[in-house]
């Protein structure tokens, strides 16, 4: 006879995407959780280092700064430990508030219809046509922004309409289920139904929109910053790209300038996509194939 | 008499026809009348084709679809009013078996999770280990055992154990009234055999009522005890079901059980059915009688006129159609 574990530590939440995508993304949160105990983060500001310094493997590279340093004597491996998570935090709190609100919009507008959902249908479709970044810049250049909070604020004005017509799309499915109809045969109500039975199903594809809405959000903000029109005091990612272009690193050959915050963003939206697909896989049991 | 558990009052159910909506609405359901009382339990038939309204009655009983015309009275009170204690009791009562047996487990849950959802609303046992008494008692009814299937989840039953599995699911609730809906339809012959004999048994044993939703008369013929024929969302023939099968009135009930096949090899396909195309049909929609475009026997008055159901027989045996007008059988 085959047992079956009913622990919490199942063998499915094992999945080889979901592994491999988290321990990138925990990669790059440890960069900004340990690398402070380890690092002088002051050494991130301007002037605190020698200029120019290429990184430690390079010809005159140098202990004291193993990725080297940049035009206004800002350490990079410093920048980077400042700068990883200042990131990460907009695309976090900008796509849980566009989630937060899509869930609320998305079940209002499924689970009632009628007017409810003629409104919020027409204002997000309408939303999702404006060409955000256009807007974005246009707000970013006029709110003096002190820290990654505020913007992550504006960046949120454009992340619920996708996760409200996702989870509209999903109610409007699922409430003709035959488990939806026996939830509510077992007495369940509306909001036992959304939460126990709907909201499991919809896992999937409110995963792949959450982390979606973070790699959105992070691009969104990086282009800011890549603009000049994020924070200029903290580092972030897209300010160190905006700083390398501003002072030619490409073309100085300063490689170990542009370099880093670019893997760095590649890691990031590389992990949050393999963790959608695993997410995929452990929701949806069918997707596994026979091995159960 | 006692009030009945079910009553169906003049029920309409019509799609489309909104206010932009340019086509003529689709009556589904025609001012359906039916009484179904709690004791003695009965199996009530509801037999139609595709598109008879057959499951837009269901889901209207079931609380799933507002009626456009009339009520469904739950021991006299109307369903689409009752207050929130007031549903749950008749959700208790009123229990249902559905056709599919692969849609209505949720693919997230283990199996267990059928039963638990039940136990949290419908209180009947106070410690689990009660609860699952109760729910080993449910599934061996159905020739089942918890440790087998309980912990498992939906897509590792085969379709035969899940039907069972909502057989037992609605046999525990202790109901008065089951909405079957096609209950057999998707499984093989010999589950198909031991359902109808589960039910059988629950009508005997529990006292349970069936309303059993079906195309199928030769399973109606088998369990049912009063039938209901459908056609295009109004009532052809309804009576006990023998007299049904073995004496039909309404020119499409006959028909209708003409057609069913006779499990012999040697017997020849000798009646010749004509039937004209669907649009044919669906043009005599609101006037006259539904069946007129497909019927042998029709007459001039039955293109403007829809028949009122006329006895044609004992027992409650009646048929909508003009040639019983004059209450002669034929």
């Amino acid at each position: 006879m085959v047992r079956r574990s009913v622990s919490r530590y199942n063998p499915e939440w094992l999945n080889k995407k979901l592994v491999i995508g988290g321990s990138m993304i925990l990669v790059v949160v440890l960069i900004g959780l340990v690398g402070p105990l380890f690092w002088n983060t002051d050494l991130a500001y301007v002037g605190s280092s020698p200029r120019s310094l290429p990184p430690i493997w390079a010809l005159k590279g140098n202990i004291a700064h193993p990725l080297g340093t940049e035009n206004m004597g800002r350490d990079m491996l410093a920048q980077l430990i400042v700068g990883t998570p200042s990131s990460l935090k907009v695309g976090l709190i900008a796509a849980s508030i566009g989630l937060g609100v899509g869930l609320v919009l998305g079940s209002l507008a499924g689970y009632m219809g009628g007017k409810v959902d003629n409104i919020i249908r027409t204002l997000a479709d309408s939303a999702t046509t404006i060409p955000s970044l256009a807007v974005l810049v246009v707000i970013a250049a006029h709110v003096r922004m002190q820290d990654t909070t505020v913007m992550a604020l504006i960046l949120a004005l454009f992340a619920w309409p996708h996760p409200t017509r996702i989870v509209r799309a999903q109610v409007l499915t699922l409430r003709e289920r035959g488990y939806v109809r026996m939830a509510i045969l077992s007495g369940a109500n509306a909001f036992e139904v959304m939460f126990i039975e709907m909201l499991p199903n919809m896992l999937p594809w409110l995963a792949a929109s959450y982390t979606g809405g973070i790699s959105g959000a992070i691009l969104g903000a990086t282009g800011l910053e890549v603009l000049g029109l994020g924070p200029a005091r903290v580092p972030s990612l897209g300010l160190i790209i905006n700083q390398a272009t501003g002072a030619s690193a490409l073309m100085r050959g300063l490689y170990w300038w542009w370099m880093p915050p670019i893997l760095i963003l590649m890691i990031i939206f590389t992990g949050f996509f393999l963790i959608t697909m695993g997410l995929d896989e452990i929701a949806n049991p069918r997707l596994r194939g026979v091995k159960a | 008499m006692a009030t009945p558990i079910l009553q169906i009052k003049n029920a309409t159910k019509t799609f489309g026809g909104g206010f932009l909506d340019s086509a003529p609405p689709l009556v589904a359901l025609d001012r359906f009348n039916l009484e179904i009382h709690e004791s003695p339990a009965r199996i009530t038939t509801i037999a139609g084709e595709s598109g008879s309204g057959k499951t837009t009655l269901a889901n209207a009983i079931l609380g799933f679809m507002p009626l456009t015309e009339g009520h469904i009275l739950y021991k006299g009170q109307d369903i689409g009013q009752m207050d929130r204690r007031g549903r749950l009791a008749y959700r208790k009562e009123v229990q249902a078996i559905f056709q599919d047996p692969y849609e209505v487990y949720n693919p997230f849950f283990r199996v267990q999770h059928i039963f638990d959802m039940a136990m949290r609303h419908f209180p009947m046992a106070r410690t689990k280990k009660e609860a699952r008494a109760l729910i080993e008692d449910a599934l061996k009814l159905v020739g089942l055992r918890g440790d087998e299937i309980l912990e498992k989840h939906p897509h590792q039953l085969s379709g035969g154990q899940r039907q069972r599995v909502m057989v037992a699911r609605a046999y525990m609730l202790q109901p008065r009234l089951i909405v079957a809906d096609e209950p057999v339809s998707a499984v093989d012959a010999s589950l198909r055999a031991m359902i109808l004999d589960i039910m059988l048994r629950l009508r005997d044993e529990h006292g349970i009522s069936f309303l059993y939703i079906t195309h199928d008369l030769s399973t109606a013929y088998q369990i049912g005890d009063e039938m209901v024929i459908l056609f295009q969302g109004v009532v052809a023939e309804r009576g006990h079901t023998v007299d049904i099968i073995e004496h039909p009135k309404h020119p499409y009930v006959q028909e209708l059980i003409a057609s069913i096949p006779a499990p012999n090899p040697k017997h020849k396909w000798d009646t010749d059915i004509k039937l004209p195309p669907e649009d044919a049909t669906r043009l005599q929609r609101v006037y006259g009688c539904r069946f007129y475009a497909r019927c042998p026997m029709r007459m001039d008055r039955c293109k403007t006129e829809p028949p009122p159901l006329y006895s044609v027989g004992d027992n409650g045996h009646e048929a909508s159609c003009f040639l019983y007008e004059a209450g002669t059988p034929r």
